[in-house]
């Protein structure tokens, strides 16, 4: 150790005496146009700084200590300045605008230069992050992103890089923050915080994530201190107003008028005897049904009914819906950047807060979020660095916009009143008839009605999260070749979900109600009177270590190699558990006892239960352990081989897996034709080959390799832990394996006018999970056992164009992203004898050999029976009307495939202009080549479970209608076969294809540093708007094909400005 | 530069040791378990909780009989909204699937068998403890229980001339999931699910709490009741003895407040062991109705009349609720039955008197307080008559009916034709038709190639 300092301090001192100067002075010129430069900051490593004058000359005396000098202007790069360097008189800063900057990619192991990369990089820089608004970071890279397709039909936004590679597990790319797995909620992650995302799409890029890196890697890249850098303060705010939604958009409705002239033929049917007749349970019926009973017994004349009906017929609940439930949503977000750094020590430290009002009243947000990072280099050679980031959000979901009768029934009728003409909230039918629950309990049971509008005071529903990552980071390096690197990170996740339904919210009343006992005029209260609170927490904490080695050096002029190896080790430990107490009061926390074990008779003749429970204990452990290593070769600029390796192993997967040397590793060439003697395209400065193949993998967590027995806690009945059998042992389940081979090719005309990249990648995933049928007389629960088998084969091309043109103060930049991707089942054997099961919306995967995974099935369409209005199908071939058997053909010859629901084609132009300091930037996103599913009318469940669509005005009513529409005619009682085969027919799919003016983005750089702004360095204003609109699609019925399941994001717009200090 | 180079050799040595302490301790750390919840069973609490698992062992005995048997029938309206499996079985279709049931039933063959496994894996001082019995008898009882129910349903109705020949149901006896699946003759079946209760019996204590546990007397009482199906009735008689000997005790239905939704409770005093059916029918078992020549025959002083049943008030009476205490039927054993078994099989032998002596003492608690008049017969085949009438009438919605109309269907004098009527169609099942044995899964047939059924 002694040595060591002592090596370390001789080298300090002798670099010490080589910049024994006493000042440094010169001009500072445009690097370009060799102009004179003023207005530089010129800063030494003490803080010392100057500014240039007019003609760009500075003089700054320097202390002993100061070893680098800082010149930095805005709209140049910096430059860093030390050594043999200072003494230098003349300094040459070369404009942003114009320079081909050498982009680096982080793979989360290593910062790579793309110039010398083999494999598939998109990197998306800070000005492109921050191009968008929003909370989440992801949703900041549909549209900008080479090969990455967003889906949001089925509610929820998935990911997909280039494609599939699984067809059972989820298809979401691994998330790397910084150097490791994040096993936050991404939500937790705070776009301001983040400097750059890269996306590892090839095998050279990505296998290097082995095991889980199946679906493509993203790679997020905190903000960095950086040293030597004046301290720099930043503020910035951002307020997003999105439209309300619109409900009178929404597909599942039925008009006042036509939904009780239905009801009215349904009463006449008796459809609703049984309900009226049930003197149990007393089952939900409608407004329009009660008053029609009402009529039949004689307590009302045919005049008072008529009367009641049509002031009924006047109400739309939409307009409610619009007045109270849905508001215009506002976000606003703002963050605060303080960073510096001297030549042995940076920090950063950045603030943000964001909070929210959601579209839904009742439901809104808020997140601090805290990020620091410092690096240190205490002695030479050695950089400490150390990291922290803690999120605290909460939000509260108090807000419904699905207001449901229960009992089934899942929309409220059309007619229903939230709140009375005074904004009075009104009570709706609820799980049990009004006039039943007018009189129950002759007045001794709570209020038992349900008025929705003050259900949001009566709850607290909120979620709170903290999500603290820290990390500590040591690299040594001990020659110029030489490097080593220990890192660790310790994350901890937590999320507590809370419920408290107070004594009045209809949640508790309802329940105490239920299990309420009269005898007589006294009340039993099995479960007591009061609020109910509901916990729930899960929380993950997570462990990463790993130790790595890096080499990088050269031989003789032309050769260059760099290479690194390592172990990590990984373990994430999720813990959960939840319960519930009754009779809670939140002012005094006072609670009450029950008993959970006995089955209670519940009020009147509802029969009998025991007392619900949530109690609930959960305890997940995954552990990864892995070895890894990557090497490059280049060859004077011209050529570059690399290579990767790495091994997996976890407590999740078969011993058998575990025990087998059986690597994920990957190759890549590239070849950079422009820099050969032979090579003579003046017009094309910059040509690149490059070729990759290797392997990744995909796990499951849901899956074990071991025969075991799962606990239980106890039944109410005999309140016994008990356990029960699984599955058999699966010893040989092993991970799903990709091989992708890519094909790139990379070119820049002269001044990067013309940039770009295209790339053909295939890709074949193998051991890809599946279930296979198990003889249910072995035992276990689930027809089914996972295993290793089916494979899959996807292939495209990502294709991106960048146009950069200048002229004075104009500059007009555009980027063309085209991708293309198909993928086809290449085996598959759990295929269903019943094809029928193939019909359907397409948006989950149904595997069959030889077809596309998301294949659009739907039965052949026979048009309407001009005489009854019913659908017609084919069976072998002849026209029929047999539903049963029309949805349960044996063969796909009644089936007809209609490609996919997902666009094999998309792409997005992207077209900025700048003049001076203003900007104004649009982009434009297609999709095509694709299908989608419409919503349909079913009778089946319009009659009982109110589930409308609007579709019922078109339907088929008379002879000739057949011509005009392919809604079936309404028929009673209905056939749920034949709405079904109605819905997944031909007659319900739609064309995908469409353009949509994505988003639009006016932004204006102030001129700072003089008059009233001469505090800034710099200020940059903005506004943004988003989810423009449809330019044009296919579908004449004017559905957004990117929205299935709830209604189309509205419109918003943000402003925002930031400003530097 | 040599002072470098060395450090680089240091720090080399540095990593590669960190790697190896990394990797040394590799395998210990990925054998820890995923989740917690997971276990690979190895203790006799391991083994009670499998047998503890309410859910399976007593909570999902097939609905298959009453949903085919002729106590009840469906208004047209339940009828319709029905799945189309629960039709089937409602009309007796001929290719009506069955398949969940086997699932079900498998499923406590194979808790059980993991049960036995465990016992026997103790030391020795453990596996002969009082406890370790008691778990092996629970275990043997229900694994016998699953047998029963799979026999009745997937194998045709024991005759003892033919069933040395005839294939039974797969007799599954460890949890090793390897050897492929196959039918043993109907004899070797039901010798097997007479062993395991017989070893149960001989395991089980006289008192098991809870009640969702066998004691002695439940194994007893289900030997009597596999022994009657069998038509050995000599040893159901005698089984039926033994049970009652160690309970007897009868519910006096004047004590029930009749007022309440379910005037049963779960752990009545005559239930030996408390188990249900898994319903899945016309939404709830109340929408059943009553059979109007069978709900007629009920006394007016007879309170079975309105505890079992309740009007709907449009003119049809339906299923009220039992002795599980909700309207979800009870599939147990319970002392009512036993004393109905002894009695047929003292009718059977010739014995009248004892069997009307035990008719009496059941239904004297079945009728108002003062009302019940004993019952008179001429000879012991008219006490039988008497019997079998009074079984189906006490027994309802207990799933026997359905496999007392198979053993009686083989005597000429007690055969039944059954006839129904749904959506203006008539269905008829004739005496010893083959539909009254179900198919086994056709994923069973297809995956291990066993013979299926005739229907």
């Amino acid at each position: 150790m002694k040595k060591w300092s002592l090596i370390v301090i001789m080298l300090m001192l002798c670099t010490k005496g080589l910049l024994a100067q006493r000042n440094i002075n010169g001009k500072v010129f445009d690097g370009q146009t060799k102009m004179p430069l003023g207005s530089v900051t010129v800063r030494v490593s003490s803080g010392k700084s100057v500014v240039t004058d007019s003609s760009g000359f500075f003089y700054l005396p320097l202390e002993q200590y100061d070893t680098t000098v800082l010149l930095s202007r805005v709209g140049y790069k910096e430059l860093l300045l030390s050594g043999q360097q200072m003494q230098s008189h003349a300094f040459f800063l070369i404009s942003n605008t114009l320079t081909i900057e050498e982009v680096t990619v982080s793979t989360g192991y290593q910062q790579l230069p793309k110039e010398r990369a083999t494999g598939s990089f998109e990197k998306i820089d800070n000005a492109l992050i921050n191009r968008s608004t929003g909370t989440n970071i992801l949703n900041r890279l549909e549209g900008v992103t080479s090969g990455l397709y967003v889906s949001k039909v089925t509610g929820s936004a998935e990911f997909f890089i280039r494609g599939l590679s699984t067809i059972q597990g989820s298809t979401a790319p691994l998330i790397i923050l910084d150097n490791f797995p994040y096993d936050g909620d991404i939500s937790s992650i705070n776009p301001n915080d983040v400097e750059s995302i890269t996306v590892l799409k090839d095998a050279a890029a990505a296998s290097i994530w082995g095991a889980s890196a199946g679906n493509g890697v993203v790679v997020i890249t905190s903000k960095k201190a950086k040293y030597l850098q004046p301290i720099k303060f930043a503020i910035s705010g951002t307020t997003i107003v999105e439209d309300k939604v619109d409900i009178f958009k929404d597909k599942g409705f039925i008009s006042a008028p036509e939904y009780i002239s239905l009801e009215k033929f349904l009463f006449s049917k008796g459809k609703y005897d049984g309900d009226l007749s049930d003197i149990n349970t007393y089952p939900v019926v409608s407004p329009v049904v009660e008053i029609l009973a009402k009529q039949r017994v004689g307590l009302l004349t045919a005049g008072q009914a008529d009367d009641q009906i049509n002031m009924l017929s006047q109400y739309d609940v939409r307009n409610d819906y619009a007045r109270y439930v849905y508001r215009k949503a506002i976000t606003q977000q703002y963050a605060m950047q303080l960073s510096g750094g001297g030549d042995r020590i940076s920090y950063m430290l950045n603030g943000g807060w964001d909070q929210g009002l959601q579209g839904i009243r009742g439901n809104d947000f808020r997140r601090a979020t805290f990020y620091t990072a410092l690096n240190m280099k205490p002695v030479r050679g050695l950089e400490i660095s150390m990291m922290v980031n803690y999120t605290d959000s909460k939000n509260s979901n108090n807000g419904t916009a699905s207001i449901s009768p229960g009992a089934g029934k899942v929309k409220l009728y059309p007619y229903a009143r939230l709140a009375d003409d005074n904004g009075n909230a009104l009570a709706v039918v609820k799980d049990y008839r009004m006039g039943y629950i007018d009189s129950a309990g002759s007045g001794l049971l709570k209020d038992w009605h349900y008025r929705p509008l003050e259900e949001v005071q009566r709850q607290d529903i909120t979620g709170s999260g903290q999500d603290m990552i820290a990390r500590l980071g040591l690299k040594y390096t001990f020659s110029r070749h030489w490097n080593a690197e220990l890192r660790g990170q310790y994350e901890k996740n937590s999320l507590d979900n809370r419920a408290l339904y107070d004594a009045g919210s209809y949640y508790a009343r309802n329940l105490v109600n239920r299990y309420a006992n009269i005898n007589g005029s006294t009340v039993t209260w099995n479960i007591p009177a009061g609020g109910i609170l509901d916990e729930r927490y899960s929380g993950v904490t997570a462990y990463n270590g790993r130790a790595q080695l890096n080499y990088e050096g050269t031989a003789g002029k032309h050769h260059r190699f760099n290479a690194m190896a390592g172990a990590e080790s990984r373990e994430n430990l999720l813990n959960a558990q939840a319960n519930r107490v009754y009779g809670y009061n939140d002012n005094l926390l006072t609670y009450a006892n029950v008993n959970y074990t006995t089955s209670f008779k519940l009020y009147g003749k509802l029969g009998s239960a025991t007392v619900p429970t949530q109690t609930n204990f959960a305890g997940v452990l995954n552990r990864y352990l892995s070895l890894f290593a990557n090497g490059a070769w280049s060859f004077d600029n011209r050529y570059t081989i690399s290579a990767s390796v790495r091994k997996d192993a976890s407590n999740l997967f078969g011993v058998n897996t575990n025990q087998k040397w059986n690597p994920f590793w990957s190759a890549g060439f590239s070849w950079r034709l422009s820099n050969e003697h032979f090579y003579h395209l003046k017009w094309l400065p910059l040509l690149t080959a490059r070729a990759t193949y290797g392997y990744s993998g995909n796990i499951n967590n849901g899956l074990s390799a071991l025969a075991i027995i799962a606990y239980g806690s106890a039944s109410p009945v005999n309140n016994l832990p008990f356990a029960l059998a699984t599955q058999p042992s699966n010893p040989n389940l092993k991970w799903e394996r990709t091989a992708t081979s890519n094909w790139a090719l990379d070119f820049a005309t002269v001044k990067n006018r013309i940039s770009g990249t295209a790339e053909y990648y295939l890709k074949k995933s193998s051991d890809l999970f599946m279930p296979v049928f198990i003889d249910p007389t072995i035992g276990t629960p689930g027809s089914y056992l996972t295993k290793n088998g089916a494979n899959l084969t996807t292939k495209g091309m990502d294709v991106k164009i960048n146009t950069s043109c200048s002229l004075g103060n104009c500059r007009w930049e555009s980027q063309w992203l085209f991708n293309y991707v198909t993928s086809k089942v290449t085996s598959y054997s759990f295929e269903n004898a019943n094809k029928g099961v193939y019909a359907s919306v397409g948006y989950t995967i149904t595997p069959i050999t030889g077809k596309d995974p998301y294949a659009l099935i739907s039965y052949r369409w026979g048009g309407l029976d001009p005489a009854t209005g019913d659908p017609l199908g084919y069976i072998n071939g002849q026209l029929s009307k047999n539903y049963q058997g029309l949805v349960q053909p044996a063969s796909f010859n009644d089936l007809v495939i209609k490609g996919t629901t997902r666009p094999p084609f998309f792409g997005s132009l992207r077209n900025s202009f700048y003049y001076k300091g203003f900007g104004i930037s649009a982009n434009i996103i297609a999709k095509w080549g694709y299908y989608f599913r419409r919503s349909g009318l079913q009778y089946e469940g319009l009659f009982n479970s109110w589930n409308m669509n609007d579709e019922y005005s078109q339907r088929w009513q008379k002879t000739g209608d057949e011509t005009l529409t392919n809604v079936p005619s309404l028929a009673y009682p209905s056939d749920a076969n034949r709405d079904k085969f109605y819905l997944n027919s031909e007659a319900t799919i739609e064309k995908g294809d469409h353009i949509r003016l994505q988003d639009i983005r006016f932004s204006f750089d102030l001129r700072t540093g003089r008059g009233w702004l001469r505090f800034l360095k710099d200020a940059q204003c903005f506004v943004y708007g988003n989810n423009m609109g449809i330019l044009w699609r296919a579908n004449k019925k004017g559905i957004d094909p990117d929205y299935q399941v709830g209604l189309p994001a509205p419109r918003s717009w943000s402003i925002g400005c930031k400003l530097i200090f | 530069m040599k002072q470098l180079n060395s450090a680089a050799g240091k720090s080399l040595i540095m990593i590669s040791f960190l790697i190896a302490l990394i990797f040394s301790s590799c395998k210990k750390y990925l054998d820890a378990k995923t989740d917690k919840q997971l276990v690979i069973p190895a203790t006799l609490d391991d083994a009670q909780a499998l047998v503890d698992y309410y859910t399976v062992m007593n909570g999902f005995y097939p609905s298959l009989g009453i949903e085919s048997d002729d106590n009840f029938y469906l208004l047209p309206t339940y009828f319709n909204s029905m799945t189309v499996t629960r039709k089937d079985h409602h009309i007796w279709a001929q290719n009506a699937l069955a398949e969940i049931d086997w699932t079900y039933m498998y499923q406590i063959v194979l808790n059980t068998n993991i049960a036995i496994e465990t016992v026997a894996k103790q030391k020795s001082d453990e596996r002969n403890s009082v406890r370790a019995n008691n778990i092996n008898g629970q275990a043997y009882f229900f694994r016998a229980s699953a047998f029963y129910q799979l026999v009745q349903y997937y194998a045709v109705p024991y005759d003892k001339s033919t069933a040395a020949a005839t294939p039974g149901i797969p007799l599954r006896l460890t949890s090793d999931a390897t050897p492929v699946s196959t039918r043993a003759t109907l004899e070797e079946s039901w010798q097997q699910l007479l062993n395991d209760f017989k070893t149960a019996a001989n395991l089980l204590p006289v008192n098991n709490a809870p009640i969702t546990r066998p004691s002695k007397g439940t194994a007893y009482a289900a030997l009597a009741r596999a022994y009657l199906d069998m038509g050995e009735y000599a040893l159901a008689g005698k089984y039926a003895d033994s049970a009652l000997r160690i309970k007897s005790t009868l519910l006096n239905f004047n004590t029930l407040d009749g007022s309440q939704a379910n005037p049963f409770d779960r752990y009545n005093t005559e239930v030996l062991i408390s188990s249900i059916m898994q319903f899945i029918g016309p939404q709830s078992p109340t929408n059943y109705r009553v059979d109007s020549l069978l709900y007629r025959s009920y006394d007016l002083n007879d309170l079975r009349r309105s505890l079992y049943f309740k009007s709907n008030g449009v003119g049809t009476v339906g299923f009220r609720g039992g002795y599980d205490g909700t309207n979800t039927p009870f599939n147990g054993l319970a002392t009512d039955e036993v004393y109905l078994i002894r009695a047929e099989a003292s009718a059977r032998v010739g014995l009248k008197d004892s069997a009307l002596a035990d008719l009496d003492r059941l239904i004297s608690t079945r009728w108002k307080t003062g009302s019940f008049v004993p019952f008179t017969a001429a000879s012991a085949d008219e006490a039988l008559n008497i019997i079998l009438t009074e079984r189906r009438k006490e027994l309802i919605m207990r799933g026997t009916r359905w496999f007392d109309l198979r053993r009686l269907n083989k005597e000429s004098r007690f055969a039944k034709t059954l006839v129904r009527m749904q959506n203006s169609t008539t269905y008829t099942l004739s005496p010893n038709d083959n539909r009254y044995t179900f198919l086994i899964p056709a994923q069973v047939i297809a995956l291990t190639g066993m013979q299926q059924n005739t229907r």
